[in-house]
């Protein structure tokens, strides 16, 4: 087969994971402004205790790029993930499109952002700034979060299409108004997954929601844990 | 998936416009830290402006395209992930190459990224060449063109290509034609050109097919099929498939005065004096005597009265004439009357399959003429794109001085190279990968060339360019209905829409543009009298031909596959010479001839008469970039530059040679020994051996100890085998090594197996490995120790043992004693050469891996022998245990762009491959068996859906069988190595590891290697066997 032109990009399975799309009941504060309780949420991520597995010295205190839990740098744009998720119920993937499809999860493209915002919000401060960058032909130069380091495969697709949600390793972005990092994505905090098994009740309720019965009765999802699945 | 692309934010990308950047960047991160700890960096994600159609972040896509490094035009499916081509792969499609490619192919991709590439449009000021625009440099050419035009000088003008097949030689002369300029020289300073005129005149087809399956015999009057003469690819990959029949495979006689990389794959070698070719093929046709061809020869009559009888008793045979001296010509036309006589046209050779390779090509006998006209004021304007002439010629031919007496001079080649630093204005073209463009290899089919990215510099397609100058002209403006290039195209083959529909393949039915065949310049063979004891073989490169590969680092860290020589230039002679004139290897040695000089070090070759001497050519540029710089510059020797057909002559300059000053260099080789010493590495077995049954190799047996007998398959069918055999066996927890682990990990058993009677040695598999594991090359010369600088120097790292290749092409010569020691026999010249493809063996029972303090290499349960990078503390000790010696330590942080020995200057990292780690400097790498490959088809199976659950809960990956391979098994133009699942019968490489010529490398060991090899076969002459 010569794929040519055409991706050898495959026809996935619809992102199976939970987005704040299902949450019409949980009220989430609107608007780029950090709250109070918010800081003061974010701040204790910060100071929070590592769990039992970080047992590999620093780097469960500091991720890759020096910020650890709760690492949140200001970005170019202050783009809210709750008016999206929660207001507007976006799913992840309207943005983040390849993460059921490829490693990389995909960052959306300023015309995404565009495509919507050359009406919506128009006069608004940070929807000016994000015209300035579209008009200017430049991408916006979002501050990276997350990283695992080069020796790191971490391939998304498999982890989004065997259920495993966005919010079980990111955190609750759709309430954070400035995304911060809320797990350590050290090698400790990875195998208790692959050695343990996910289970998806916890994903769920890691999503903020409480898991349903079927949920429930699922098995913990396996996965392999030597050292090659992850490092070449 | 983490890419590397090491630009910074902040910091200067010298000459990469962040714009372009971006545009080809996606949304992978733009860090500021190539590898290690980085603590504190600030790193960006940059998204795309607008999303290309058809891609997906991290996820590759493939393109079809034409290859444009030589002539012969094969196909290449050009892999592209965000935007940016990181590996070119053989189009199995395509008519030429089949799916393989060589090395050359390869690393076209460092053409395309080669740091030392013209960034911008360039124009000369004063004794500088200063960068400029595209108006103006368009509007500099325009004038000129128009100034020609009007003073009816265009007649004069010389437009000088690089010889290339397709549409845009037509399209360049029609361009040209409306100024009134001649119709341009299409200039390939490899290409065979008597052998191409014979082949015309005796065949009706310059370049017949060579179907060597057909053939029970065949006879190469240095005709170097497998190295550079001709087309490279297509002759190795029926020559690997006539010899991998191994029952009924032809058996293959060389002779020549120097055994080059074909010969060394012949089962007899006879070494004719140069010039004495044309003497032993009028003995076969019955025109002269064997022992008048014999005298003329040098060598024993016995076998030249073999060779006559081989030819007139063999059913079928391929007769090739080769020969870079002044008869080549001569030659060519008496063994192709001869192949006439034998009845082999049509069996053997096939003009009818013929390939147009090298259609309209112009030799140095043209380039010659152009030389004497620009020297006489004669030309007022040269043009010239990616050709080389001033280096690429006879010093007597005076190119480069002729060229200071035209008035003006443009280039549109995309790199430096000695010619373009004296022309006065340089319009960039695109490389090839960011071309349109079309070859018709063979009659009637068209090979598309796409572009496979957006431009890396700001160049352009030089057709563009034309086209942007003919259209300012209102005289030619109508003549052109078609917007650029591309629409010139897709005219050709009935409009968009076709087009359209044949890029994915990039193969459509029709013709290219015919061209007006150029005018011939009579030769100038001089028969004058040239002095010296020995004859001077010039040859070009296998790895960097010409010398056009020569900025490439990766093909200047490609060892040639005959001497094993990289990033120097040596001076090649037979032991008994050494003796005589008193060195020993390394000890420099100046080789004088009517040209010039040139002072390099000695290299004993025992496959070289002793009244011959040989340089490679290819290397020591002066303008050419930076990594071309190694070595000296071979073409400075030619004297008699030109075979009466107006070829270049090659291999008939007379040359003296003595002892430097007595000095001494370092030989810059990979070769530890060149021989085996009885360690049965690269083994053989004669064919009617074989056919009698009888073991190619015996078996030690230790009393008390498990015998090492070799086991159909492999000993260890799963790693868990070999895990429980060897390790605890009343182990409560196997784990994953378990085979009803609920993983299933340990139900593949990866291996691979190579058929030495295929490998040629040619070396593709090599640059392959460093194409995709993203494999730094180390021999540049700031690449050695900073603190020691009287070691640094080209090579200097690899005189140290330091290279990195992760798969080596050893090169063993079968005799008694060593090289330095071999005297000359007439009578009995002949040696067997024997090479074996080296790699991690993924050992079941791995000696690196118990010796490891850090577990940092250890035995994963599909039985690979893993390297886990960040575990790694570089004790060295796994490389210091390993019997096979395909370990490899960074010394350097070569994947650092801070330090001085970077191996990846920018754009080269742009090639890097995103799926493998950039290794760091203190750590240990090695083959992997291209897990990621691995890793990549089981995503690929589980995203559709393939993967499941068997009914004893234990998980099944869901791969087809053969549905991927390694890097090095997909480009080999032999297809010698076959990678798979051994553990599953359905995979081919399960069926091969049962082949009778199975065998392991140090069996002996217990390593239970998973490389098997197939033993190489040799055919004897007939008489040998029956007296055996």
């Amino acid at each position: 087969m010569i794929p040519g032109m055409v991706a050898i990009a495959l026809v996935a399975t619809m992102l199976s994971a939970y987005a704040g799309s299902q949450s019409a009941e949980t009220p989430a504060p609107a608007g780029a402004e950090e709250t109070a309780t918010q800081q003061a949420n974010r701040e204790a991520f910060g100071k929070a205790k590592p769990g039992p597995w970080a047992y590999s010295g620093a780097s469960g205190y500091t991720n890759y790029l020096g910020g650890g839990i709760g690492y949140s740098p200001e970005q170019p744009v202050k783009f809210p993930h709750p008016v999206h998720v929660n207001s507007l119920k976006m799913n992840c993937a309207f943005c983040h499109n390849a993460a059921n499809q490829s490693p990389d999860p995909g960052l959306p493209a300023v015309a995404t952002c565009m495509g919507c915002h050359t009406i919506v919000g128009a006069g608004r401060p940070e929807i000016v700034k994000l015209t300035e960058y579209w008009n200017n032909k430049q991408p916006v130069p979002w501050v990276r979060i997350h990283k695992v380091p080069e020796y790191v495969h971490f391939p998304h697709m498999r982890h989004v299409n065997a259920g495993v949600t966005c919010q079980t390793c990111h955190g609750q972005v759709n309430n954070m108004p400035q995304v911060f990092m809320a797990q350590s994505l050290n090698m400790g905090w990875c195998v208790q997954c692959h050695v343990n098994g996910y289970d998806p009740a916890e994903g769920v309720r890691a999503a903020g929601y409480e898991p349903d019965s079927a949920t429930l009765a699922l098995p913990k999802k396996k996965a392999t844990y030597d050292c090659a699945t992850c490092h070449y | 998936m983490t890419v590397d692309t090491s630009v910074s934010e902040t910091g200067s990308s010298a000459g990469v416009k962040r714009r372009d950047f971006l545009k080809v960047l996606g949304v992978s991160g733009a860090a500021t830290a190539a590898v290690g700890c980085s603590s504190g960096d600030v790193e960006q994600l940059i998204p795309y402006l607008v999303s290309p159609d058809q891609t997906v972040p991290g996820v590759s896509n493939y393109y079809a395209t034409t290859c444009r490094e030589c002539a012969a035009g094969g196909g290449l499916l050009v892999e592209v992930r965000d935007g940016r081509a990181i590996k070119a792969e053989g189009n199995p499609e395509h008519p030429v190459n089949r799916g393989a490619l060589c090395a050359r192919g390869q690393s076209s991709l460092q053409g395309l990224y080669n740091p030392d590439r013209y960034r911008q449009p360039m124009k000369r000021e004063g004794d500088a060449l200063v960068a400029t625009t595209w108006d103006d440099a368009l509007q500099i050419l325009s004038a000129k063109l128009g100034e020609v035009k009007s003073r009816g000088q265009g007649s004069r003008v010389a437009f000088v290509n690089q010889h290339e097949q397709g549409s845009f030689p037509a399209f360049l002369d029609g361009v040209l034609a409306g100024f009134g300029i001649a119709p341009h020289l299409s200039y390939d300073a490899e290409a065979p050109v008597a052998v191409l005129q014979a082949n015309q005149a005796a065949y009706g087809a310059a370049w017949p097919a060579i179907d060597f399956s057909a053939a029970s015999l065949i006879v190469s009057f240095g005709a170097d099929f497998l190295d550079g003469w001709g087309l490279p690819v297509p002759q190795q990959l029926a020559f690997a498939e006539a010899r991998g029949k191994v029952e009924g495979a032809p058996r293959f006689i060389y002779v020549g005065a120097r055994r080059s990389l074909t010969g060394l794959n012949a089962d007899q070698w006879i070494p004719a004096k140069p010039g004495s070719e044309l003497a032993i093929v009028n003995a076969i046709a019955g025109k002269g005597s064997a022992a008048a061809a014999a005298e003329a020869a040098g060598v024993g009559v016995a076998l030249i009265e073999g060779l006559v009888a081989e030819v007139r008793k063999a059913r079928a045979s391929a007769l090739l004439a080769g020969g870079f001296g002044q008869d080549a010509g001569e030659l060519a036309t008496a063994v192709a009357e001869l192949n006439k006589a034998r009845g082999n046209v049509g069996k053997t050779i096939k003009p009818a399959d013929g390939y147009l390779a090298f259609e309209g090509v112009a030799g140095h006998a043209e380039m010659r003429a152009l030389a004497d006209r620009m020297n006489a004021g004669e030309v007022p304007m040269l043009l010239v794109r990616h050709a080389n002439p001033a280096y690429t010629t006879a010093p007597g031919v005076g190119f480069a001085a002729a060229m200071a007496k035209v008035p003006f001079k443009v280039s549109f080649s995309s790199v430096p190279d000695e010619t373009t630093s004296l022309c006065d204005l340089i319009l960039p073209d695109h490389h090839g990968l960011e071309s349109w463009g079309d070859a018709e290899p063979v009659k009637g089919r068209l090979s598309l060339q796409q572009p496979t990215m957006d431009p890396v510099f700001d160049s352009r397609q030089t057709a563009d360019v034309l086209l942007a100058v003919a259209k300012a002209d209102p005289s030619l403006a109508s003549k052109y209905g078609f917007a650029d290039y591309r629409g010139y195209i897709a005219s050709r083959i009935g409009g968009n829409q076709n087009l359209k529909n044949a890029l994915p393949t990039a193969l459509v039915s029709g013709s290219a543009a015919s061209r007006t065949a150029p005018a011939r310049t009579a030769s100038r063979a001089t028969a004058k009298e040239q002095r010296g004891e020995y004859t001077l073989i010039t040859y070009l490169s296998p790895t960097l031909g010409d010398g056009r590969g020569a900025n490439k680092p990766w093909l200047q860290e490609l060892p040639d596959p005959v001497t094993k020589i990289l990033w120097q230039t040596v001076v090649e002679m037979h032991p008994e010479t050494a003796k005589k004139i008193g060195v020993a290897d390394g000890e420099l040695v100046t080789v004088t001839t009517a040209a010039g000089s040139l002072t390099a070090p000695a290299l004993v070759y025992i496959g070289l008469r002793p009244d011959t001497l040989a340089v490679a050519l290819g290397r020591g540029h002066t303008a050419a970039g930076r990594y071309a710089e190694a070595g000296e510059n071979a073409w400075q020797l030619l004297a008699a530059a030109e075979d009466r057909a107006g070829g270049a002559a090659l291999g008939a300059t007379k040359a003296t040679v003595a002892k430097a000053d007595g000095k001494k260099q370092r030989i810059v080789t990979t070769e530890g020994s060149g021989r085996q010493h009885g360690r049965g590495i690269a083994q053989a077995i004669a064919l009617p051996a074989l056919l009698a049954g009888e073991e190619g190799h015996g078996h030690h047996v230790f009393e008390g100890q498990a015998s090492t007998e070799f086991l159909p398959g492999l000993r260890s069918p799963t790693a868990n085998d070999a895990q429980g055999e060897f390790g605890v066996p009343n182990s409560k927890d196997k784990g994953q090594y378990d085979p009803e682990h609920w993983s299933g990990a340990a139900k593949r058993r990866w291996a691979m197996t190579i058929d030495l009677a295929k490998c040629t040695g040619c070396s593709a598999c090599v640059t392959a490995c460093y194409a995709e594991n993203n494999i730094p090359t180390v021999g540049a010369s700031w690449q050695g120790p900073v603190l020691l600088p009287d070691r640094t120097g080209f090579g200097a790292n690899i005189t140290r043992g330091r290279e990195m290749a992760w798969i080596r092409l050893e090169r063993y010569w079968e005799i008694d004693r060593e090289p330095k020691d071999v005297v000359f026999d007439p009578e009995h010249p002949d040696f067997e050469t024997r090479f074996i493809p080296m790699m991690c063996q993924h050992c079941g029972n791995a000696p690196c891996e118990p010796v490891c303090p850090v577990y940092a290499t250890y035995h994963a349960p599909n039985g690979l022998n893993v390297q886990v990078y960040n575990r790694c503390v570089g004790t060295r000790y796994c490389s210091n245990n390993c019997p096979y010696k395909v370990r490899y330590y960074n010394w350097f942080g070569y994947g650092d762009p801070s330090r001085t020995q970077y191996a990846f200057p920018e754009p080269l990292h742009w090639q890097l491959n995103p799926d493998v780690t950039v290794r760091q400097k203190g750590i240990m790498e090695k083959c992997t068996f291209c897990v990621q490959r691995i890793k990549e088809a089981e995503n690929r199976a589980a995203l559709e859906q393939r993967a499941s659950v068997g009914e004893d809960g234990v998980r099944i990956d869901g791969l087809r069988p053969d549905e991927f391979t390694t890097a090095c098994a997909q480009a080999c133009p032999s297809r010698a190595i076959v990678f798979g699942d051994a553990a599953d019968d359905q995979w081919a490489v399960a069926q091969w590891i049962k082949d009778r010529r199975a065998y392991h490398v140090f069996e002996e060991l217990n390593t239970y290697t998973a490389v098997v090899y197939l033993q190489k076969v040799n055919h004897p002459a007939p008489t040998a066997s029956a007296t055996a």
